[in-house]
C-alpha cells in the first residue's frame, strides 16, 4: 500500500489534528462533547474551551470524576470524550471507567496523551506502559495507540457511537506521518504495510515507523519481513495475525508499553490457541520509565530498529 | 523581597535552565513558603536527614520540585555543583518532578501525580501518633489540587484520627479559578475539622508566625495555612505571562528574569 513514511516531523502535529477534529465534529453532532481535566494547555486546547462553552468542559484536576461526569452525559444524550496524560487518563481512573463506563454500558472515549515513552521529562508518575494491559480487560473495550495524525483523526470520528470503553493513547506530538491523508481504517484490521516472507513484524503507534525501519534495515542482511501495523490492538485483527503466522513462521512484536499484557500478549493470545509460533516481544521489559527524551527512552528500553533486527535475528536463528 | 528569596529563586532559574525544563511559575509562589518551613520552622537539618523523629515535607504539589532543591542546597545537604550539572540528564535523580526511588533521605515522596502527597502525609502522620513519636509532619499542596477527590478522603481521615501534627499548606495562587470555582476553601477545610489560617505567603514572618501558633495547637485537630500566593512572584514578566507555567529559560531569557528577581 503506498504510504508517505519519511521519518521526521509530521505536517500536523496530533494536538492541532485534536482541536481540528473535534472542531469538525461539534459542527456534524451538537452533542459531541470533549471534557478535559487541567491538561488543555498541554493539548493547546484552551481556545476550543472558549470558543465552544456547551461542548467543552474543564473539571479541573479530577479525573476520577471526569469520568463519571463523562458517563453522566452520556445517559443524557451526548457522546464524550475525554483526556488526560495516559497515566491519569487509564491507571488512575480504572475503577471509575470499568465501573461507570465499562459495565454500566455507557459509552465514553478516553485520549491518553503522552503515551508511554512519550512522557520524556516528566519521567516515572507520567510514564504509563500499564494502560495496554488494563484497557484490554475492560469487556468489550477498543484499545489503540495512535501511529500517525490520519489514524489520529480517522478514530476520533469513526468511534463518536461506538457503545463501551474506547481507549485512544497517543503522543502530543512528534509522530511521523505514514498513512496518506485519504487512507480508511477499520476496527479489528490491521494493515500489512510491506511484505515479506522470512518473519513478520507486527506493531502499533510509534513503532510501527521504527519496524519499517527495520525492515529496511533485514532487507540489507537478505531477510524479508513482512510489517504490519496492528490498528486497534484489541479487538485484534486475528485473520491477519494467523496468516502472517502461517506464511512467515516467526514473529516479532514491538510496542510502547509494558510487554505483560500488551500487544505481544495480544499476539500470543491467538497464536497459541490457533497456529503456536515462535514470538518475540519488543516493549518495555516489566520496568518503570525514568527520565529522557524520546531517542535515549527509545534506546534504554529497547525501542529502537536495532534491537528489533536483533531479536529477529534471535528468532531466525541467522 | 528578601535576599535570602531573591537568592533561592535566582537558583531555581539556573536550575531550570540547566534542566530545559521546569514549572517556574508554580516554584516561585511556593518558594518563600519552603524556606520558612525548613529555616524556621522543621526539626530537619542534613545530619537528621534518615532520623525517625524529624520532621516531615512532603511535596505533593510536584511541578514545584525547583523549589526544594534550592532550600536543599542553601541548607547543606546538597551541592550547586552536584545538581546543576546532573538535572535533567537522562535518568537522572534531579528533575521537575521528585523520584524518591533514587535518593536516601532529603526527597521524602514521589511527587508528580497529583493528589498522592496529602495522603501519603496523613500516614505518616498517623504512624507518628501511633508511635508516640513528636515528629510533625508538613506537605505542600496546591489549590488546583483539592480538586482531587483523593485530598478530600485524606482530610476526612485526619480529622478522625484527629492528627494534630499534620499540617496542610495550600499553595493558594488561584490555579484553581481558572478551571472551577473552589467556593471558599477556608469554610471548607475548617468543616473538615481543620485550624486553619490565612496567611500572605511571600511574608516570611506572618508564616512562621502561622506555623508556630498552629503548632502550638496541640487539639486533636490537623492544621491548614492557606498562603496566599501569586504565580511567578519576583518576576515581573512570569506574573504576567503565564507561559511561564510550563517552560525554562535559555541563557537570554535567565538573564532577564534573573535581574527582575534582583530588583524585586
Amino acid at each position: 500500500m503506498e504510504l508517505r513514511y519519511m521519518g521526521g516531523a509530521p505536517e500536523k502535529e496530533i494536538m492541532h489534528v485534536f482541536t481540528e477534529t473535534m472542531e469538525e465534529m461539534f459542527h456534524e453532532d451538537s452533542r459531541v462533547i470533549y471534557i478535559d481535566a487541567d491538561l488543555m494547555g498541554s493539548l493547546k486546547t484552551s481556545e476550543l474551551w472558549h470558543k465552544y462553552p456547551k461542548n467543552v468542559f474543564n473539571t479541573g484536576i479530577q479525573e476520577a470524576n471526569m469520568v463519571g461526569v463523562a458517563a453522566g452525559l452520556y445517559l443524557a444524550g451526548f457522546k464524550p470524550y475525554i483526556h488526560s496524560f495516559s497515566p491519569f487518563a487509564t491507571r488512575r481512573v480504572f475503577d471509575q471507567v470499568f465501573l461507570s463506563v465499562g459495565y454500566a454500558q455507557k459509552s465514553v472515549r478516553i485520549i491518553g496523551s503522552d503515551a508511554g515513552i512519550m512522557a520524556t521529562k516528566n519521567g516515572g508518575t507520567h510514564m504509563c506502559f500499564e494502560d495496554v494491559a488494563l484497557m484490554r480487560t475492560v469487556p468489550g473495550s477498543l484499545v489503540l495507540e495512535a501511529t500517525d495524525g490520519v489514524m489520529f483523526k480517522a478514530f476520533l470520528k469513526a468511534t463518536k457511537d461506538r457503545p463501551g470503553v474506547t481507549y485512544i493513547k497517543t503522543a502530543r506530538r512528534g509522530l511521523p506521518d505514514i498513512y496518506m491523508p485519504d487512507e480508511q481504517f477499520e476496527e479489528g484490521k490491521g494493515k500489512v504495510l510491506r511484505e515479506g516472507s522470512d518473519v513478520t513484524l507486527i506493531a502499533a503507534g510509534i513503532m510501527v515507523g521504527t519496524c519499517l525501519d527495520a525492515a529496511k534495515l533485514l532487507a540489507d542482511e537478505g531477510i524479508s519481513a513482512r510489517v504490519i501495523d496492528i490498528v486497534t490492538i484489541k479487538p485484534i485483527d486475528e485473520a491477519l495475525v494467523i496468516e502472517s503466522a502461517q506464511k512467515t513462521g516467526a514473529i516479532v512484536t514491538a510496542e510502547n508499553a509494558n510487554v505483560i499484557g500488551g500487544l505481544g500478549s495480544a499476539v500470543c493470545d491467538v497464536l497459541s490457541g490457533k497456529y503456536p509460533t515462535k514470538v518475540e516481544k519488543v516493549g518495555i521489559q516489566d520496568l518503570y520509565g525514568c527520565v529522557g527524551d524520546e531517542a535515549f527512552l527509545r534506546e534504554k528500553y529497547g525501542l529502537t530498529k536495532e534491537n528489533i533486527v536483533s531479536k529477529v535475528k534471535g528468532l531466525l536463528n541467522r | 523581597m528578601q535576599e535570602i528569596s531573591k537568592k533561592l529563586r535566582k537558583e531555581a532559574l539556573f536550575l531550570s535552565h540547566k534542566c530545559k525544563d521546569g514549572n517556574l511559575q508554580s516554584v516561585f509562589s511556593c518558594l518563600d513558603i519552603v524556606w520558612t518551613l525548613y529555616d524556621k520552622i522543621m526539626n530537619w537539618s542534613p545530619a537528621k536527614a534518615q532520623d525517625d523523629n524529624r520532621d516531615f515535607f512532603i511535596i505533593s504539589k510536584g511541578q514545584a520540585t525547583l523549589a526544594l532543591y534550592p532550600v536543599l542546597i542553601e541548607k547543606g545537604y546538597f551541592q550547586m555543583d552536584e545538581i546543576a550539572p546532573q538535572i535533567g540528564q537522562f535518568n537522572s535523580r534531579y528533575c521537575i518532578q521528585t523520584d524518591l526511588t533514587k535518593f536516601e533521605g532529603g526527597v521524602e515522596n514521589n511527587a508528580g501525580s497529583l493528589g498522592h502527597g496529602l495522603p501519603f502525609a496523613t500516614g505518616i502522620a498517623n504512624a507518628n501518633k501511633i508511635k508516640k513519636s513528636p515528629s510533625d509532619v508538613y506537605v505542600l499542596c496546591g489549590d488546583g489540587e483539592f480538586c482531587e477527590g483523593t485530598m478530600w478522603e485524606a482530610c476526612i481521615f485526619a480529622a478522625a484520627k484527629k492528627l494534630d501534627n499534620l499540617t496542610v499548606i495550600v499553595d493558594d495562587n488561584n490555579s484553581v479559578g481558572a478551571m472551577v470555582d473552589m467556593g471558599d476553601m477556608r469554610q471548607k477545610l475548617e468543616a473538615f475539622g481543620f485550624d486553619v489560617e490565612v496567611v500572605n505567603g511571600h511574608d516570611m514572618d506572618a508564616l512562621e508566625q502561622a506555623f508556630k501558633k498552629l503548632k502550638g495547637l496541640k487539639n486533636g485537630k490537623p492544621k491548614a495555612v492557606m498562603a496566599k500566593t501569586v504565580r511567578g512572584y519576583g518576576s515581573k514578566t512570569m506574573m504576567e505571562n503565564d507561559i511561564w507555567f510550563h517552560k525554562s529559560p535559555n541563557e537570554e531569557e535567565l538573564e532577564l528574569l534573573s535581574r527582575e528577581v534582583e530588583q524585586s
